[in-house]
């Protein structure tokens, strides 16, 4: 990770920039909407906080090494709309084959339950319901030093 | 893991493959495929317009997948070579590359050490690692 970093340093004009977009480590939050209002919220089962976290860190010791400063830094809500959470887990299963670590079978018992209770909460509240995963994203800017 | 496929990033992908390629393109029933959709709010590139300056850039991305965040910068740069080591992702994203970005943007489907090792110093103006540093 460090290595591509240093290799987009090379990449990169001496005034050019780099810009990191990542979730933050914190699991996403699943949500139930009808007319405006949460239904249901609770957090999605997630085993990618650590490789989230390995990031953040590659960014610090960049810095650290005076490869990179930081010029600027923010965060953002990044929202998916799914109008139940069965498409979501369909979804989640093409999904799945991209990924090169298989799920935890933990993690795949807790989303199953979580499905369960998002579709219950959508097949309450009617047509009108929306399901949102919510990811909490970390942009980052950093300049290339000397 | 460099150029992971993370959950919101595989989920577009795969919603724009339905509203781009077709539904023959997914084994999944059809009311499954519909209706996704991924950050309307615009917050990402709202983000990444209020801290880098794109306009008129040479830009390099790393880890495009099918080019959800690309279409949304793409007609501020100069320049966009997006790359992804995902190949039915960088299908997607020539498929669907729009007509007014087709001499902007150029899709490879690459990972980022070969492309890195084939690439001269000092050749783009902006890197964007879209969630693909993890």
């Amino acid at each position: 990770m460090v290595h591509a970093l240093e290799e987009i340093h090379r990449l990169l004009k001496p005034e050019g920039y780099l810009v990191d977009l990542h979730p933050f480590p914190e699991a996403p939050i699943l949500e139930v909407y009808h007319e405006g209002k949460a239904l249901l919220s609770d957090e999605f089962p997630s085993q990618s906080a650590e490789a989230y976290r390995q990031a953040d860190w590659a960014i610090d010791l960049i810095v650290q090494r005076h490869l990179f400063a930081v010029e600027g830094s923010g965060a953002f809500d990044f929202l998916t709309h799914a109008p139940s959470a069965s498409a979501l887990d369909a979804y989640w299963a093409i999904a799945s084959a991209f990924d090169q670590e298989p799920t935890d079978k933990d993690i795949q018992a807790r989303r199953a339950d979580l499905f369960t209770r998002v579709d219950k909460a959508v097949n309450a509240a009617g047509i009108s319901s929306e399901v949102v995963l919510h990811e909490r994203g970390r942009i980052t800017v950093l300049r290339p030093s000397a | 893991m460099w150029l992971r496929v993370e959950l919101a990033s595989a989920l577009a992908l795969v919603a724009t493959s339905i509203l781009n390629v077709g539904q023959s393109a997914s084994p999944l029933p059809e009311d499954c495929l519909m209706n996704i959709r991924v950050d309307p709010e615009n917050n990402e590139p709202r983000a990444l317009f209020q801290l880098a300056r794109i306009d008129g850039r040479d830009v390099l991305e790393v880890g495009c997948g099918d080019g959800r965040l690309t279409w949304r910068y793409a007609a501020k740069a100069a320049r966009v070579i997006a790359i992804d080591p995902f190949e039915p992702s960088i299908l997607r994203a020539k498929k669907s590359l729009p007509q007014e970005l087709q001499a902007t943007v150029e899709f490879r489907h690459t990972a980022f050490a070969d492309f890195a090792a084939s690439c001269k110093r000092s050749a783009f103006d902006v890197v964007i690692l879209s969630w693909s540093l993890c």
